[in-house]
C-alpha cells in the first residue's frame, strides 16, 4: 500500500504504574509528559487520572515491553547513508527535541506521522523494513550530531507510519529512579538504538499507531 | 612487617606484599608484588629488560600493578609504582634518612593533617573509587603517597623530581590485523601467567570482562558466584551467568544481591590506608571473598578494568565525575581547600588516561588478601593487556569510532559463550543504589553522627549531610556524590576508632 493511501488511528494506548516498594506509585502522565509518585490512593484516583492524561478504561496490570530485539545499534552501521529529505528529517527531529516539554508525547506522536508524509514521502516509502528505517534513523542523528531517544522515538514512529507499519510508542522508567525513556518498537524490534537500553526501562506507557485504509 | 634496610632508606613492607631484590652494577633493585605466585617470572622478566647501558631499570617494563624501588649505590633512590599498582606505597623524609612504607602508619601517634583529610575528600569526589592520583598529600601531615604511572627520584636526601612512565607506543597507525594480533597475545601471556593457580572464584557477572578472567588452564578447581537482584532491569542476567557458568564448566552459587546492597557494612572492620569510595561496595566483596575463603581458593577472578581498557577511549582526557561535590555541607575554609584541591585535579598530567591510572582500583585486594587468604586478580591490570588496548583506542580513532568491545567478541571469540556476545548490554545499577539509599540511609545517618566531632574539626556540616541522605532515601532526585565521599571519609576515620578531634595528634 503506498504510503499516500494510509491513515492511522492513534487512540489506542495502554498504561501501567510501578510500585515504588514505600507505597507510593510512579506513574507517567501523558498530558504534561511528567513522571509522578504518588501514594497509593492518589494513583487510582479518577480525577487525578484525567488531569494527567489517563483514562481508567486504559489501565492494565502490567505492560510488557513489545521490543524483544534491537536492530541496528552504532556500532554495526556505518554513518555514511545517501539519505533522501535528510535535511528535512534532521530539522523534524530537532522540532521534536525543542517541543518536548510544552506538546505532550502523544500529540507529538500525532503530528508526527501526519507531517512525515508531508515533509519528505519518499524517505520511507511503503514496504520500508524496521531495518530500513533504523538506518535512517541513524543516518539522521549522524546528521544532527546528537542523540537523545526522545525524538528518536517519534521520528522512528513517523517514517513507520509513513511506510504503513504499525508500530507501538513506549515511555519506561529506570525504576525507582526517575530516569526515562522512549523508543518505539515495529513487529517486536527496535528499528535503531545507538546504544540498546531500552530493556532497563520498565514501561508505563504505550501508544500503537495502526495504519487503516483510506476511505 | 617485614623489613629492608640501607644506608640511605628503610623500606617496611606489608605481609601480603612479596619482594624480589637484585643486585647489579649500579645499586640494588626491590621488585615488589601482591602474585606471590607471579612474582618471579614478573621481576625476571622486568630484570632481562634492562639495559646494562644505562644507569637506571626500564620502568617503562614494569607491570602495572607492581612496584619497584631502585637504590643506587651513590645513595639516589628511585621509586616508580605501576599505574595500577595493588598496594599502597608511601614515603617520608626522617632526619635525612628515607623511609618507605606500603602502609601509612595511622595508629603510630604520627600528626594527622585537615588538609590531607580534605585532600582526601577531593580524591574521593573526583576519582570516584580510584586511588587519588592528582596529589600526594594523605591524611598523614609527614607522609607522601607515591603517584602510579610514575617514578619519583630522590637524591641527598631530599625529592628530587617524578616522571610520568609513558606507556603509549602507538603513535603511529596501526592496522586491524596488528591490534587482533596484540589482543590475542596479551590474554595468551595473561592465561600463561595464571597456570600454577589451583582453586580459584570466579565473580560471574555474565560479561565479557570477568569471563575472560577465567580464560586460565586450569578450571577444575574453578568455583563461580554470581549476585542476582529481583528487579526488572536484572531479568536477563540470571540467563546468560547460568550460560556463561556452563560454558566454562564450572559449578556457580548465587548470592542474594539485596543482603550486598551498596553502603552495607562489613562484617569485619575495614582499615584501608585513605578513604575510598570503594568501601560503599565493600559488603560485596566480603560475602566474595568469605565464598573464596570456604574453597580454600587461591584467587578470586573478575573482569574489573575491562570497561576502562576497552571500551574507553584511552588516548582521550579523562572527564572524571559528572557530578561534582555541592560546597553546600562545607564551611568557607574548607570549602577553599576542596575547590583548589579540584582544579589541582583537573589541570593535572597524573590521570591521563593513556598512562593507565585510571584502569583499576585495587584498595580491596591487600584487605581481601590479609583477612581472607584469596589474591584479587583481573588481567585488564596486566601490562600487555593495557598497551594492546591502547592500540585499539589508536586503531578506533583512525576510524573515527568509539572503542568497544567489538574486538575482543572477534578475537577472543573461543574463549567467550555465545549468550555473552550477543547479550543486550549492561546492566545498568541506578535503581540498586537507589534502593540502598532507601534501606541504608538511617544507619548512614548515624555512622555521619558518630564522626560529628570530627566533621566539624574539618569544617563539613553533619547535619546538610543527613538531610540530604534522606532525600535520597525518599527517591528524591539529587546528588549523591556528597554522600558517598563522606561516607568513605567517615568510615575510615570510625575504622581506626577517630571520632574526636582530640582521638589524635594534629599538624601545627
Amino acid at each position: 500500500m503506498p504510503p499516500s493511501d494510509v491513515r492511522v488511528n492513534t487512540t489506542d494506548y495502554a498504561w501501567t504504574e510501578i510500585d515504588a516498594e514505600d507505597g507510593h506509585r510512579f506513574l507517567y502522565g501523558p498530558r504534561f509528559g511528567r513522571l509522578y509518585l504518588l501514594p497509593a490512593e492518589q494513583a487510582t484516583a479518577p480525577r487525578l487520572l484525567r488531569v494527567v492524561g489517563l483514562s481508567q478504561a486504559n489501565r492494565t496490570p502490567v505492560l510488557t515491553d513489545p521490543a524483544t530485539r534491537v536492530l541496528h545499534d552504532q556500532f554495526s552501521l556505518s554513518s555514511e547513508r545517501d539519505l533522501k529529505c535528510a535535511g528535512r528529517l534532521a530539522l523534524l527531529y530537532r522540532f521534536f527535541h525543542a517541543t518536548r516539554s510544552f506538546v505532550p508525547f502523544g500529540a507529538m506522536a500525532s503530528i508526527a506521522r501526519r507531517v512525515m508524509p508531508l515533509l519528505c514521502d519518499r524517505a520511507a516509502p511503503a514496504g520500508s523494513t524496521a531495518s530500513d528505517i533504523g538506518k535512517i534513523v541513524h543516518a539522521v542523528e549522524s546528521k544532527t550530531g546528537w542523540a537523545n531517544c526522545y525524538p528518536r522515538a517519534l521520528l522512528t514512529a513517523g517514517l513507520a507510519t509513513a511506510a504503513g507499519r504499525e508500530c507501538t510508542l513506549v515511555i519506561g522508567q529506570l525504576a525507582p529512579t526517575r530516569k526515562m525513556h522512549a523508543w518505539c518498537s515495529i513487529d517486536g524490534e527496535v528499528p535503531y538504538e545507538p546504544s540498546p537500553e531500552h530493556y532497563l526501562y520498565q514501561p508505563l506507557w504505550m501508544l500503537t499507531l495502526r495504519p487503516e485504509a483510506r476511505r | 612487617m617485614k623489613r629492608w634496610k640501607s644506608a640511605t632508606v628503610d623500606v617496611h613492607i606489608r605481609p601480603a606484599v612479596a619482594i624480589r631484590e637484585r643486585g647489579c652494577q649500579n645499586g640494588t633493585s626491590l621488585y615488589l608484588s601482591l602474585y606471590v605466585d607471579e612474582i618471579d617470572e614478573r621481576a625476571e622478566a622486568f630484570w632481562s629488560r634492562e639495559d646494562p647501558e644505562k644507569r637506571e631499570p626500564a620502568w617503562r617494563e614494569l607491570e602495572l600493578s607492581d612496584a619497584l624501588i631502585y637504590v643506587s649505590n651513590d645513595g639516589s633512590i628511585a621509586v616508580a609504582r605501576g599505574a595500577a599498582c595493588a598496594f599502597s606505597l608511601y614515603w617520608r623524609m626522617n632526619g635525612g634518612r628515607m623511609q618507605l612504607s606500603t602502609a601509612l602508619p595511622i595508629s603510630q601517634g604520627q600528626p594527622f593533617s585537615r588538609v590531607g583529610l580534605l585532600t582526601a575528600v577531593v580524591g574521593a569526589c573526583l576519582h570516584s573509587s580510584y586511588e587519588i592520583n592528582a596529589v600526594t598529600e594523605t591524611p598523614l601531615a609527614l607522609w607522601r603517597r607515591f603517584r602510579r604511572g610514575a617514578v619519583t627520584r630522590f637524591d641527598g636526601g631530599a625529592f628530587a623530581d617524578e616522571e610520568r612512565i609513558e606507556l603509549n607506543e602507538f603513535r603511529r597507525n596501526v592496522t586491524r590485523e596488528e591490534v587482533g594480533h596484540l589482543v590475542r597475545a596479551a590474554f595468551e601471556h595473561y592465561t600463561r601467567s595464571q597456570r600454577h593457580v589451583g582453586a580459584s572464584v570466579l565473580e560471574v557477572s555474565g560479561g565479557f570482562d570477568s569471563t575472560l578472567a577465567a580464560a586460565i588452564p586450569s578450571r577444575q578447581a574453578m568455583r563461580g558466584v554470581s549476585a542476582c537482584f529481583p528487579y526488572y532491569e536484572f531479568r536477563f542476567e540470571e540467563e546468560v551467568q547460568h550460560e556463561t557458568a556452563q560454558f566454562l564448566s564450572i559449578p556457580r552459587e548465587k548470592l542474594d544481591g539485596v543482603d550486598l546492597f551498596p553502603y552495607s557494612p562489613p562484617s569485619v572492620p575495614v582499615r584501608f590506608d585513605e578513604p575510598s569510595v570503594f568501601v560503599t561496595g565493600i559488603r560485596h566483596v566480603e560475602a566474595v571473598a568469605r565464598f573464596a575463603a570456604k574453597y580454600s581458593a587461591e584467587r578470586i577472578y573478575t573482569g574489573h578494568g575491562g570497561d576502562q581498557c576497552f571500551s574507553t577511549d584511552l588516548l582521550g582526557q579523562e572527564t572524571l565525575v559528572e557530578n561534582l561535590i555541592h560546597s553546600g555541607p562545607f564551611r568557607r575554609e574548607a570549602w577553599k581547600v576542596v575547590k583548589r584541591g579540584i582544579e589541582l585535579t583537573r589541570k593535572s598530567p597524573w590521570i591521563e588516561r593513556s598512562i593507565g591510572t585510571l584502569v583499576y582500583d585495587a584498595r580491596p585486594d591487600v584487605w581481601v588478601r590479609e583477612t581472607f587468604g584469596a589474591t584479587m586478580r583481573t588481567p585488564f591490570s596486566d601490562r600487555q593487556v593495557f598497551l594492546s588496548a591502547l592500540a585499539w583506542s589508536q586503531w578506533c580513532r583512525q576510524q573515527g569510532r568509539r572503542p568497544d568491545k567489538t574486538i575482543l567478541a572477534e578475537e577472543l571469540n573461543d574463549l567467550l559463550p555465545r549468550a555473552i556476545i550477543e547479550r543486550k548490554g549492561k546492566v545498568a545499577y541506578d535503581g540498586v543504589w537507589l534502593r540502598a539509599y532507601r534501606r541504608q540511609a538511617p544507619r548512614i545517618a548515624n555512622l555521619f553522627e558518630d564522626v560529628r566531632a570530627m566533621f566539624a574539626y574539618l569544617g563539613v556540616s553533619t547535619d546538610w549531610l543527613q538531610r540530604r541522605v534522606f532525600e535520597l532515601g525518599e527517591w528524591q532526585e539529587e546528588s549523591d556524590r556528597e554522600v558517598l565521599v563522606f561516607y568513605a571519609i567517615a568510615l575510615w576515620l570510625s575504622s581506626w576508632g577517630i571520632t574526636r578531634p582530640g582521638d589524635v595528634s594534629w599538624d601545627a
